[in-house]
């Protein structure tokens, strides 16, 4: 028996406007006051008229063009019809059939995953389950009723959890990019619901299970364990009655993190008992193609350009590439270092640079940044201090593993690295003749160290530990080295 | 639907459902029977060919309207609360709505 899982998902994302999607309430709802940002539009009124937000509808185009859609230039809103007590109005504004974007696609770690669809619609209410004097109730905040939502549909693509995290990861920080979304799956502003079932070949037959969506996943390792679970229950079940997909029996199970499962929710109403139909209080939208273009000037550039640029213009490897591109204000810190007076016009030096910084920003920022749970305060990036330590390595007086240690600090403190490096005496003596008379020294002081050299010329490392010793570790370690086998093979000198 | 636009007694309970009305069994064959004859009226209309007629769902000739996004005061919580049934510390309440099994 061959299982071959079949995944999809439905991303939901909040667009950070400042006012809802059909009228003029503050979309902020997290810790704020229950039932506070509401109006007759997104309490659900008789007779409220909605009146779509512009930027709400320019950044969900704008969303889809980043995921490689084709915009519709003419696009409607429809009314989705279901009860439940989160949906005021007891339909909710959406898109189904001319959405604002559609056939998109993004790549994720080498594979393509077909985006269906990237649509406009809005947020319900927030729900509350709490056992309130002996009976089970629901409580019902709407300040989260009409928030802008986007909504990106893919192609069940996906074949395995992992792949899912990783598709999910990606539009996260493509959402971020674009700066339209904190995109939190923590705090909800990205939501998850993935649909899972199973081809299951056996015996020369093929089977597809049930479609189950699951809902409540609230992180990314949950989306992959609910996956996982739902791929082994599904095949326990289809062992067990053998039951196959129909029109009618996809469900909707809800993932309980705790028990790490999922449980039925409800039966799934099928698309045709929502009764889509377009939305009369909402005349249709029309995007001319200079108003598509207008807006695709607006796409920064996006995490796999940079890698594309990190790669070949500054010589980087495919792995720091993408480190540095991860987090767009990290990324742009680091590119600040290049748009300054300082930059080297020659090509090598610039390589080298580059991999010096990225070493750097990887090894010491992003560590202190990690430790401290920050973000990167790029007015602490100051592009004089970098090649400033750059030319103290490339001149020898500093050691690189010394640069690392005071990038960290003067990051922290704003004060200029070499000016630490010096301050802690950390700055190495290179100067040959000064190293040549403390190693005089030491080889006099040392006569059955030398003895040994003779014999082992491994054991040269005592010498030079003495020799850092006498130093006061100033000395730069490969010149020492050189220096000391100098004058044990020549005992004359 | 069902053709020649008969509603069958299990499609008129499946409305009730997805309406969540109650309908008792007398008026379940009343009401089919009703609905029936309303969705024959729909048939008449197929018969005309509407090939090139695009569907419409505006009589006005309005495109694009839009609103600037700028928040403007919304109710208190008083006021959002004052048409409820039943509320609890600032919230709408209702009977439960997950029954976790």
């Amino acid at each position: 028996m061959k299982i071959t899982p079949i995944i999809g998902l439905e991303v939901h994302v909040e667009l950070k406007t400042d006012s809802k999607m059909f009228c003029g309430c503050n979309a902020e709802h997290f810790h704020a006051k229950p039932n506070t940002h509401t109006c007759p539009v997104c309490l659900g009124m008789p007779g409220a008229l909605p009146v779509p937000n512009k930027k709400a509808c320019q950044w969900c185009v704008k969303l889809g063009l980043a995921l490689g859609c084709t915009v519709n230039e003419y696009s409607f809103f429809e009314r989705k019809n279901y009860f439940y007590p989160d949906l005021s109005k007891s339909y909710q504004i959406t898109q189904y059939q001319k959405p604002f974007t559609v056939n998109g696609k993004i790549t994720v770690q080498g594979q393509e995953i077909r985006i269906n669809r990237a649509h406009m619609e809005e947020d319900t209410g927030k729900s509350v389950h709490m056992v309130i004097n002996g009976e089970e109730s629901t409580l019902l905040d709407f300040n989260r009723s009409g928030v802008p939502l986007v909504e990106i549909v893919s192609e069940p693509d996906i074949v395995l959890s992992i792949q899912a995290k990783e598709y999910l990861l990606k539009i996260q920080q493509l959402i971020r990019y674009l700066g339209i979304s904190n995109a939190d799956i923590e705090k909800g502003s990205m939501r998850c619901e993935p649909t899972v079932n199973l081809k299951i070949e056996d015996n020369g037959k093929t089977f597809y299970t049930p479609l189950s969506e699951i809902k409540n996943v609230a992180s990314l390792t949950g989306v992959q364990n609910a996956i996982d679970f739902e791929i082994e229950r599904q095949t326990q079940a289809f062992k067990e009655t053998k039951e196959v997909k129909n029109s009618k029996n996809k469900t909707t199970r809800g993932w309980d993190a705790d028990k790490a499962r999922t449980f039925l929710q409800r039966e799934k109403e099928g698309s045709a008992d929502y009764r889509y139909f377009p939305e009369p209080d909402i005349p249709p939208i029309e995007f001319t193609p200079a108003e598509i273009e207008e807006i695709r000037m607006t796409l920064p550039e996006m995490s796999e350009q940079k890698i594309e640029k990190y790669q070949t213009i500054y010589g980087l490897s495919d792995y720091d590439a993408k480190l540095l591109a991860e987090d767009q204000n990290f990324a742009a810190a680091y590119e600040a270092l290049f748009d300054t007076e300082f930059v080297s016009k020659d090509q090598d030096t610039l390589k080298v640079f580059a991999k010096f910084a990225a070493n750097l920003f990887l090894g010491s920022i992003k560590t202190y940044l990690n430790e401290t749970q920050e973000n990167i305060d790029s007015s602490k990036i100051v592009a004089k201090y970098f090649w400033d330590l750059f030319n103290s390595v490339q001149n020898k007086e500093l050691s690189s593993s010394v640069a690392k240690q005071v990038t960290t600090e003067s990051y922290k403190t704003g004060k200029h690295p070499v000016e630490i490096a010096k301050e802690m005496g950390l700055i190495q003596v290179s100067d040959s003749n000064q190293i040549e008379k403390i190693a005089k020294e030491v080889v006099v002081a040392n006569p059955k160290a030398v003895q040994d050299y003779q014999k082992n010329p491994m054991s040269i490392g005592f010498l030079i530990g003495q020799l850092m010793r006498a130093s006061g570790g100033s000395a730069n370690p490969q010149v020492a080295k050189e220096i000391l086998e100098k004058l044990l093979k020549n005992p004359t000198l | 639907m069902s053709n020649n636009g008969k509603i069958t007694l299990e499609e008129l309970q499946h409305i009730a459902q997805l309406s969540r009305l109650e309908v008792n069994g007398e008026e379940e064959q009343k009401l089919a029977d009703q609905l029936s004859q309303t969705a024959e009226y729909i048939d008449v209309l197929n018969e005309l060919n509407t090939d090139d007629v695009l569907p419409t769902a505006q009589v006005n000739q309005n495109k694009s309207i839009f609103r600037e996004d700028v928040i403007n005061p919304s109710f208190t919580q008083k006021e959002a609360l004052s048409q409820a049934i039943d509320t609890y510390d600032g919230y709408f309440k209702t009977k439960a709505t997950i029954n976790k099994k």
